[in-house]
């Protein structure tokens, strides 16, 4: 869930605790404190802990905890016992709240009262800037915060919740709030954000992208490897400085994979040169990937050139299989005619005018796949002239659109978002993968939509039966659009889509960024 | 895959109700949505509401809806287990 403010509450709001560890004499909780002493109501405590701990401010809520140690689990621990909000907050010494933040937070809590862990949008304060930066963050995303802490600073736990996981673990030194992150999570009834900045960080503390000490990187391995093992496994590739993380699902056996492509056999020009792209495409799949249980299955249309057919049969071999369409054109009726003839447990939609470039792409789709409860996975596609085509749908202010159109092939997204595996709204059906099981309970491609929308439509219908979906750039192609075929939008198109999911086209849910880069889906 | 003769007729009957099965799948999901859109927008007419429904459950009792998810099963198993129709 995305929540954001709504209506007054007439219920008291919760009790909240805010931890202040101090943990070099230097540190300085002033901001921290006032800000609190500056709310607009009166639900709150502030514990400061630590060898060197005051209070700046004298204020009945505040107290001060002198503990000799600079060990931040040990501080927390001390502090604990003097907690009495029914949720609590670890804050950075010098951070400051908005003054209606616990008025809004301990509202939201008393009304939803299953919620374990609560998280909001942050600021960062930027130098010579008087507004700070906005740090917007995803809900709760368990595949994001398996290679990146996006949850950040301003996270609530429910104080039960901290005493059940032990809170903080001084084994992991320097990753003890990540590691609380990752092991909570996965004990809470309920998380959710809260899409409003309500903390601002200061200048000094690590923004999404910080940088982490080597100490720090062991500690965050050990919690990841801990995070995947009680999650179905997966496997710690690297650990970075910069808090994006390399980390990565396993799969599961070696199941058959049904690679299904439409074609028309059309000829276009990549970089230059004439070509078949439904060749070119089956050529790069077959010289690229690792993964080797797959078949082809080409959806050819019967107008086709003899010589390609020939071709593909002489490339392809016995992976493949060729099945005509010799109906009106339909995209989604002939991707529909090739899942049919598909005998694979999972269907990889794939364009002809694509060519791979990773090649463990299958693999890196596959994995995310098969997690409990997957919808569709897509993946990093680029123009031709190495620009991004697509990072994964936006559906926002009543429109659908691409994520990442036009920016260079090396960025990295906001706050990282190019570099990891996600989760996300919706993605193109030019490169995506879902179980067959999936597909056949949203009911395939609807014809409905037969040229246009068809993949919104199905992401949608797939998320309203419960499925979550995925993006990963461990899955990168090229995707010369357009190049086969030049999308006309029929009006009656627009309203089926809008008629179904105009109420869902604005969803920020897992892409709070807004529009990065502008384009619309047809 | 060589195809044989007659395979053709057998292989478009069994794509039509494989087509028809999903189609009904996904009128019953697109109402489910529309339905969905008439809370969101404004709050629906009960006769608004009682239509849409009356919709989808006249969509999942229908002989079509029945009939074809009774005979696909064993076509998906087969089709699964023993190869596809193609050339």
């Amino acid at each position: 869930m995305h929540v954001s403010l709504g209506a007054p509450s007439s219920i008291p709001p919760l009790a909240l605790s805010i931890i202040a560890p101090v943990v070099s004499p230097g540190q300085s909780v002033a901001l921290l404190a006032e800000s609190l002493v500056a709310q607009v109501t009166d639900n709150w405590q502030l514990v400061i802990v630590g060898e060197s701990a005051t209070s700046p401010v004298s204020d009945p809520r505040i107290s001060v905890i002198e503990h000799d140690s600079i060990d931040l689990a040990e501080l927390v621990s001390a502090a604990l016992p003097r907690v009495n909000g029914e949720f609590v907050m670890i804050a950075p010494h010098d951070g400051s709240f908005p003054d209606n933040a616990m008025s809004i937070l301990g509202s939201y809590l008393a009304e939803e009262s299953d919620v374990d862990i609560v998280y909001s949008d942050e600021g960062i304060k930027r130098a010579g800037r008087r507004t700070p930066r906005l740090i917007p963050k995803p809900a709760y995303s368990p595949e994001r915060l398996r290679s990146q802490f996006y949850i950040g600073d301003c996270v609530f736990y429910r104080r039960t919740l901290l005493g059940s996981v032990g809170a903080l673990r001084p084994s992991v030194p320097g990753a003890e709030l990540y590691d609380l992150a990752l092991r909570a999570t996965l004990a809470a009834a309920r998380i959710e954000h809260y899409a409003e900045a309500l903390f601002i960080r200061g200048e000094a503390a690590g923004a999404p992208g910080e940088i982490l000490g080597d100490v720090a990187v062991n500690s965050t391995r050990l919690a990841l490897e801990e995070r995947l093992a009680a999650t179905g496994g997966g496997f710690v590739d690297e650990v970075r400085e910069s808090g994006l993380h390399r980390t990565r699902r396993p799969v599961i056996g070696e199941p058959l994979v049904s690679i299904v492509i439409p074609t028309r056999g059309s000829y276009g020009e990549v970089r230059g040169v004439r070509t078949c792209m439904v060749l070119e495409a089956v050529e790069s799949v077959l010289s690229t990937s690792t993964y080797s249980n797959y078949e082809l299955v080409v959806v050819m249309d019967d107008v086709v050139d003899p010589d390609v057919v020939i071709q593909l049969r002489e490339l392809a071999g016995k992976k493949l299989t060729l099945v005509w369409w010799t109906r009106p054109f339909s995209f989604s009726a002939k991707v529909n005619f090739g899942a049919f003839h598909s005998r694979g447990e999972f269907l990889l939609f794939l364009n002809d005018d694509t060519e791979v470039i990773s090649p463990g792409w299958i693999e890196a789709m596959l994995a995310l796949a098969q997690l409990p409860g997957a919808g569709m996975v897509g993946a990093m596609l680029y123009f031709e002239d190495d620009t991004i085509q697509h990072a994964g749908h936006i559906y926002e202010a009543g429109d659908a659109g691409h994520i990442g159109t036009n920016l260079p092939r090396n960025s990295d997204g906001p706050f990282g978002s190019f570099r990891i595996d996600r989760e996300i709204a919706g993605v193109t059906a030019a490169c995506s993968m879902l179980s067959t099981t999936v597909f056949e309970e949203a009911g395939g491609f609807s014809l409905l939509l037969p040229g246009n929308f068809n993949d919104v439509d199905l992401c949608m219908k797939i998320a309203e039966l419960g499925h979550q979906s995925y993006w990963t750039p461990g899955a990168e192609l090229y995707h010369y659009e357009s190049k086969t075929r030049h999308p006309r939008v029929a009006r009656y198109e627009v309203e089926t889509a809008w008629g179904r999911w105009e109420w869902k086209l604005d969803d920020r849910s897992f892409w709070p960024y807004g529009v990065w880069a502008d384009n619309h889906i047809g | 895959m060589n195809q044989h003769p007659g395979d053709a007729d057998d292989r478009d009957l069994k794509f039509e109700q494989y087509q028809r099965e999903l189609a009904l799948v996904d009128q019953i999901l697109g109402l489910r949505a529309a339905l969905a859109q008439e809370s969101v927008r404004n709050s629906p007419t009960r006769q608004r509401v009682e239509q849409l429904e009356y919709e989808i459950n006249a969509l999942r009792t229908s002989s079509t809806w029945r009939v074809g998810r009774l005979l696909l099963l064993p076509v998906r198993v087969v089709r699964r287990l023993t190869g596809r129709f193609s050339s």
